[in-house]
């Protein structure tokens, strides 16, 4: 069936009139030059080289590949280095630690670790006994090998070495005992010389000559487990018997460890206000 | 814009209603075709694309400027830069929209830029002399040829907006909407424009009809 054409189709598309008479004067033509001009462009472009459409096809996926690709050796990178990091550097060196020693947490000491004094000093705790005697140890040695050898040893070591140890250990004491827990590594220990390391295990001391040449850390490695021990039952107790274990201290007269614990506690419970009794 | 459709064996990636399976360089290949095979390296088909409009386009050049000298200028602009976009072409239109188009936004910048060279008191420009034709065909009458210029010099008379329109619709063979689409306006204007031109037109050649 044949569509009659609507008003403005006849009106406008359908003056078959006025097209006649257009293209009867419409044979303007460009002139020949331009026309080889522009067909000689035209296979220039095509001559010049690659299509450029196709790398523009390619940029947007391989930038956003790269993009991709950055991100995650990025992240990678930041967690491996996150687990190499050890607590110590993370945390600051003034907060006082209420958790059990961490000794699998912590890096073995081993003799160039300890000889390097910048190193040290950021990445592990300030170890004030054991640090200088684990330096002079070097890797360890079979225990049976290392008895005779450490005889002879402890009794060649001059009295000034002992004296400059004490003199350490006593510097280096002071300020840590009121911020630090007092925790000497077992890969420590076991890297120090036999002798020392059973002094320093039982606290009692074998020989007369180590006793003389370090009296101070002794002390100090006596104190460690007691200080520790200060909160060590309290850890999941509630703040009550935090208050009560303090008040008790103070009325003992132990001052000194009423107010570690209390310290402590101001620490694990901000909100919670000290009672005077316990202060 | 027309929705693309995948055609099996298709030679080219892209495919469009526009788009048919044919050797590019075969003189019955779509324009679209041709510009495709174009695009991807095929010089000869932009032979063919070229003879088939340059004539169209020229003239509607010529008939926006009306001046031959700019006209020739403008008209290796408007290839030249479908040469340069060769790489970018995607066939979702009618191919002859979008090369009109290309000549109309240059002919806008042109106008811009040279606003008084484009003025109706430009010596250059003779209303009453409609741009000769370089060629004369023998067989065209002097009657038709006095049709022509007369029809040549009303059109010169219409505003340059129901100018380009018609022109658009006798040498580019664009419809209504191609028409929008080629000058950038919605479809009730560019119908508004083309019906005005008709009927001045018309309404001028009464005494010849």
């Amino acid at each position: 069936m044949a569509m009659t054409p609507g008003p403005d189709k006849v009106d406008i598309e359908n003056d078959l009139q006025l097209a006649a008479m257009y293209r009867a004067g419409a044979d303007a033509a460009p002139p020949a030059h331009l026309d080889d001009a522009i067909r000689a462009a035209a296979r220039r472009e095509v001559a010049a080289g690659p299509r450029r459409a196709g790398a523009r096809r390619w940029a947007l996926p391989v930038s956003l590949a790269a993009v991709l690709v950055l991100s995650v050796s990025a992240v990678t990178m930041m967690r491996e280095q996150g687990a190499d990091r050890p607590d110590s550097m993370i945390s600051p060196p003034e907060t006082p630690t209420m958790t059990p020693p961490r000794e699998i947490a912590q890096p073995p000491v081993t003799a160039a670790a300890e000889t390097t004094p910048k190193r040290r000093s950021v990445t592990s705790p300030p170890v004030t006994v054991a640090d200088a005697p684990a330096a002079q140890a070097g890797p360890p040695v079979p225990a049976q090998a290392m008895s005779g050898r450490v005889a002879e040893a402890e009794r060649a070591v001059p009295e000034s070495r002992a004296k400059a140890a004490a003199a350490e250990s006593n510097r280096t004491e002071a300020p840590v005992a009121a911020s630090r827990d007092y925790t000497v590594s077992q890969p420590l220990l076991r890297s120090a010389p036999a002798s020392m390391a059973a002094e320093m295990s039982d606290g009692a001391g074998a020989s007369a000559s180590a006793k003389a040449a370090a009296p101070a850390p002794a002390a100090a490695l006596s104190a460690v487990p007691a200080r520790g021990a200060l909160w060590q039952d309290l850890l999941r107790e509630p703040p009550e018997k935090w208050i009560q274990r303090i008040a008790e201290l103070r009325r003992t007269g132990k001052t000194a460890d009423a107010d570690t614990l209390a310290a402590e506690f101001r620490r694990r419970f901000p909100d919670q206000r000290l009672p005077d009794e316990a202060r | 814009m027309v929705d693309a459709v995948l055609q099996p064996g298709c030679r080219y990636a892209e495919a469009s209603a526009y788009w048919h399976p044919v050797m590019s360089t075969d003189t019955d290949a779509t324009d679209e075709a041709l510009m495709l095979g174009y695009r991807d390296g095929d010089a000869a088909a932009f032979d063919v694309l070229y003879s088939r409009h340059k004539g169209g386009i020229y003239r509607y050049l010529l008939r926006q400027c009306r001046n031959a000298a700019q006209a020739d200028e403008l008209f290796q602009d408007v290839w030249m830069n479908l040469i340069r976009a060769r790489a970018g072409y995607k066939a979702q239109a009618k191919f002859s929209t979008w090369l009109y188009r290309i000549a109309h936004n240059r002919l806008m910048d042109h106008f811009r830029r040279d606003d008084a060279a484009v003025s109706l008191d430009d010596e250059s420009v003779s209303v009453d002399e409609p741009v000769a034709p370089r060629s004369v065909e023998p067989e065209v009458s002097a009657t038709s040829r006095q049709q022509a210029a007369q029809l040549l010099a009303l059109l010169d008379d219409l505003p340059e907006e129901q100018r380009e329109a018609f022109v658009l619709q006798q040498e580019g063979g664009l419809s209504i909407e191609e028409i929008a689409a080629a000058t950038g306006v919605n479809r009730e204007t560019a119908k508004s424009r083309l019906r005005y031109a008709l009927a001045k037109l018309r309404q001028g050649m009464q005494a010849w009809q």
